[in-house]
C-alpha cells in the first residue's frame, strides 16, 4: 500500500488550484449570462421575458450533472472543439447563468420604484436609467447573495470530476485509488474545499450585514 | 451537423427510466422527510438550547454548506466502510442526502424561528401554555408557514442534488441514463429524455408542496394572511 | 430602444459566433494534422494498461501505445480523461480523436464505431475474496457482485447471469474501491486490476474466481473517417511487425502478447 504522505497532499492542493480556475470561469461566464437574463426577465417585451424565464426553468428543473452531460457532450456535437477547462467551464456557466440570473432578476426588483420614476422624470432613457440609476443599485443589494452563491459554484465543480476533469474531487479520487484510505483522503479533499469556501460564506454574511446597517 | 437524433430506444427501455425515477422519487422523499425533521431539531437547539450545544450545531451546518455533496457521499460510503461498517448503497446515499437536507433545513427553520416576534411567545406563556405548546403551535407551526417557499426550494434543490448518488451505484435515474446510454450509444438522447423526466418530477414536487402547504396552514386560507 | 438592441446584437453574435465555430467538415485525419495535436480518450484507472505512477504522471502499456502513436504522427498528444461509460460517446460526439483505454472489440460496438486491428489482449475475471465459493456463473445467484458501468462484464452480469445483484460503479478504479473498503465481496473487472489491489490491501485477499472471456483490444475510431481508420491500422501493423508494441506490452504486463494479435503484424 503506498503511504498517504506528503506529496497527495501537494497533488491535491495543485487540484485546488484547478478547481478555483475553473470556479473563476464558469463565475464569469455565468455572471455574463446571468446578467443576460435579468435584464431579459424583466424587460418590456414578453418574448425576451418568456424566452429567459423558460431557460432558467428548465436549468433549475434540471440535475446538474445531466446539465454538464448534455452540454458537455452537446458542445462537441455541433462542431465545437474544446479543450477541457472550457469545455467544462462553459458547462458549468450554463447552469450558474440561470441561478445568478434570477438572483439578480430580484435585485433588480428590489429597487424601489420611486428610483424609476425619478430617473424618468429627468428625461434618461432605458439605457441610461439602467446604466447610472438602477444597476448600481442593483448591485449593491446583489453583493451579499452573489458572493453566496459563489459558494455553489465551487461546489458544483466538484461534479466536472465526472466528464474526467480533474478537479480537486477527481484527485481526491486518484490520490484514494493509488492509497486505498478513502476516510482519509476524502476528508481531506473536503477540508480543502472547507477552506475555499468557508471565507465566501463569511464574507456574504458580513456584507449583508454591511448592507444592512447602510440602509 | 453531422449527428442524427434516435430516440427509438425509448419504446424498449422505458421502464428502466421508470424505475430509475421512482428509487429518485423514494430517496428523495425519505430523504426530505427526515432531514427537515433533523433540521428542525437542530434549529431549536440554535436558538434555544445551551451554548456549547449551539456552537456544535452551527459547527455541524457550517461543515456541510461549505463542502460539496458528491465528497459527501465517498465520505458516507467508502469511508465508513473501510471502518468497518458497510453500508449499502441506498442507505449511504439517504443518509449523506439526510445530513445535507438537515443542515440547509436548519438555517432556513432558525431564520423562520427567529422571525417569530417575541411578544407571540410572550403572549402564550401569558395565556398558561406548557412549553412545548408554545414551540409546537405558535414558534414552529407558524416558523415553518412563514419559510415554506424557501423549504419547498431546498426540498427540490435535493432532488436534484440526489443525481450524484449515482456516483456510488444508487440505481436512480442519473444511474439509469448511464446504464442505458452505455448500452445504446445514443448519449444525447437519453441525457435529454433524462432531463424530462427530471423536469416532471420537479413540477410534480411543486404541486405535492403546495397541496400540502394548503392542507397544513388552513389558518391561513382563511385568514388570508400571516398576521 | 437600446437595450433591445443590445440584446438583439448579442444573440446574433452568439449566434455567429456558433455558425463560425460549426466550419466545414473536413474529415478528422486532416483536423489533427492542421491542429497538429491528437486526443486520445483514456480512463486513467485501469492499472497497468492507463494509471498515474509515483509522480502522478499518466503511465501504462495504453499511455505508451497512445504517446507512440502520436510521436510516429508527429503530432501532439492530448489525453481526453474519460470514463468507461463514456468511451463511445467521446468518438460520436467529436469529443475524442481515438480511444485507447482497453476498449474491446464486441459485435455491440462495432456496429457503431470502427475497430482498428486488435494491438493486445485484456481477460475478465470474476474475482472475490478468498474464502468465497464461486466456479461457474451458476454460483453467482444471490450473491452481490461490483461491475464498471458501460463495460461487457456490466452486460455479461446483467444479461447472461441470473438473479445476481449487480452494483454498478462509473470507473473501474471506483470498482476496485467498492472491494477495498468492503463494499463488495466479489467483482467483475479485468485480470490485470487484481494485482495491484492485491497489492494495496493486504488484509482483503483477492482471488481470481473464473475467466469470463478474453477479449481483443483495438483503438476506436469514429465509424466513417475511414482515411483514419487507415492511418491507424497501418501504424498497428508496422509497430506489431517491428516489435514496439510487444515490447510496451511486455514493459507493463511481464508477458509478451499472445500470436492472436503478433500475427496481424505479418
Amino acid at each position: 500500500m503506498i503511504q498517504f504522505n506528503s506529496m497527495h497532499v501537494f497533488y491535491l492542493l495543485e487540484a485546488a488550484k484547478w478547481t478555483i480556475a475553473l470556479s473563476l470561469i464558469a463565475f464569469i461566464g455565468g455572471a455574463m449570462l446571468g446578467l443576460a437574463l435579468a435584464l431579459a426577465r424583466v424587460s418590456r417585451f414578453k418574448i425576451l421575458r418568456l424566452a429567459a424565464m423558460g431557460y432558467i426553468q428548465v436549468i433549475q428543473g434540471t440535475p446538474l450533472l445531466i446539465v454538464l452531460f448534455l452540454s458537455y457532450f452537446g458542445l462537441s456535437i455541433v462542431g465545437y472543439r474544446l479543450d477541457s477547462l472550457v469545455a467544462a467551464g462553459l458547462s458549468l456557466s450554463l447552469f450558474s447563468g440561470a441561478f445568478l440570473g434570477e438572483i439578480w432578476r430580484g435585485c433588480i426588483e428590489a429597487v424601489p420604484r420611486p428610483q424609476w420614476e425619478a430617473s424618468d422624470c429627468l428625461g434618461l432613457n432605458r439605457l441610461q436609467q439602467y446604466v447610472y440609476v438602477i444597476l448600481p443599485q442593483a448591485m449593491r443589494i446583489a453583493i451579499p447573495p452573489t458572493v453566496g452563491f459563489m459558494v455553489e459554484v465551487v461546489k458544483n465543480t466538484s461534479l466536472a470530476s465526472i466528464i474526467g476533469f480533474v478537479e480537486l474531487a477527481r484527485a481526491g479520487q486518484i490520490v484514494n485509488n493509488a492509497t486505498f484510505q478513502p476516510f482519509l483522503v476524502f476528508a481531506l479533499v473536503g477540508v480543502i474545499y472547507f477552506a475555499i469556501c468557508y471565507p465566501l460564506t463569511v464574507a456574504s454574511r458580513r456584507l449583508e450585514k454591511r448592507f444592512h446597517v447602510a440602509r | 451537423m453531422s449527428y442524427h437524433f434516435d430516440f427509438s430506444f425509448l419504446g424498449q427501455r422505458w421502464p428502466a427510466f421508470a424505475e430509475g425515477a421512482w428509487l429518485t422519487v423514494q430517496l428523495t422523499v425519505v430523504a426530505i422527510a427526515l432531514g427537515f425533521a433533523l433540521g428542525t431539531v437542530c434549529a431549536l437547539a440554535r436558538v434555544y438550547a445551551h451554548p456549547l450545544l449551539r456552537r456544535l450545531v452551527a459547527g455541524y451546518v457550517e461543515a456541510i454548506r461549505n463542502t460539496p455533496l458528491l465528497m459527501q457521499i465517498f465520505l458516507v460510503y467508502f469511508g465508513i466502510a473501510s471502518l468497518g461498517l458497510k453500508l449499502s448503497a441506498d442507505v449511504s446515499a439517504v443518509i449523506a442526502l439526510v445530513v445535507n437536507m438537515g443542515a440547509y433545513t436548519t438555517e432556513i427553520m432558525r431564520a423562520g424561528i427567529e422571525a417569530i416576534p417575541k411578544t407571540q411567545v410572550e403572549g402564550a406563556d401569558v395565556l398558561g401554555l406548557s412549553r412545548l405548546q408554545v414551540i409546537s403551535h405558535i414558534v414552529l407551526l407558524p416558523a415553518i408557514e412563514r419559510v415554506y417557499p424557501a423549504l419547498t426550494g431546498q426540498s427540490l434543490l435535493l432532488m436534484l442534488a440526489s443525481s450524484v448518488t449515482s456516483q456510488i451505484s444508487a440505481e436512480e435515474l442519473t444511474a439509469t441514463a448511464e446504464t442505458v446510454q452505455s448500452e445504446t450509444y445514443r448519449s444525447f438522447e437519453v441525457y435529454i429524455v433524462v432531463a424530462l423526466v427530471y423536469l416532471a418530477l420537479s413540477l410534480i414536487y411543486r404541486v405535492g408542496f403546495w397541496a400540502i402547504g394548503a392542507a397544513l396552514f388552513v389558518r391561513r386560507r382563511r385568514l388570508g394572511t400571516l398576521r | 430602444m437600446n437595450i433591445r438592441r443590445i440584446i438583439l446584437a448579442g444573440v446574433l453574435a452568439a449566434f455567429a459566433c456558433l455558425a463560425v465555430g460549426h466550419a466545414a467538415r473536413a474529415d478528422a485525419l486532416d483536423d489533427i494534422r492542421q491542429a497538429k495535436k491528437i486526443r486520445i480518450a483514456t480512463d486513467l484507472g485501469l492499472p497497468p494498461y492507463s494509471m498515474t505512477d509515483d509522480n502522478m504522471q499518466p503511465t501504462g502499456s495504453d499511455i505508451e501505445t497512445a504517446r507512440l502513436l502520436a510521436r510516429d504522427f508527429e503530432v501532439e498528444l492530448v489525453l481526453v480523461p474519460t470514463i468507461a461509460a463514456s468511451r463511445i460517446p467521446m468518438l460520436l460526439t467529436g469529443k475524442a480523436d481515438l480511444v485507447i483505454a482497453t476498449l474491446s472489440i464486441t459485435p455491440d460496438r462495432a456496429q457503431v464505431i470502427d475497430f482498428s486491428v486488435p494491438y493486445a489482449t485484456l481477460r475478465t475475471v470474476i474475482a472475490g475474496l478468498r474464502g468465497i465459493k464461486v466456479e461457474t456463473i451458476a454460483d453467482l445467484t444471490g450473491k452481490t457482485v461490483g461491475v464498471t458501468r458501460g463495460t461487457p462484464n456490466d452486460l455479461y452480469l446483467s444479461k447472461t447471469a441470473n438473479g445476481v445483484n449487480v452494483v454498478r460503479y462509473e470507473d473501474d478504479a471506483t470498482t476496485a474501491q467498492a472491494f477495498a473498503s468492503g463494499q463488495v465481496d466479489l467483482i467483475a473487472t479485468a485480470e490485470l486490476l487484481l494485482p495491484p489491489i492485491a497489492q494495496k490491501n493486504p488484509n482483503r485477499q483477492v482471488e481470481i474466481k473464473y475467466i469470463i472471456e478474453a477479449y481483443k483490444l483495438a483503438i476506436g475510431v469514429k465509424k466513417g473517417e475511414t482515411r483514419l481508420l487507415q492511418e491507424v491500422d497501418s501504424w498497428v501493423r508496422t509497430n506489431l511487425k517491428n516489435g514496439t508494441l510487444n515490447e510496451i506490452y511486455k514493459r507493463f504486463h511481464g508477458n509478451d502478447l499472445p500470436d492472436s494479435i503478433l500475427k496481424e503484424g505479418e
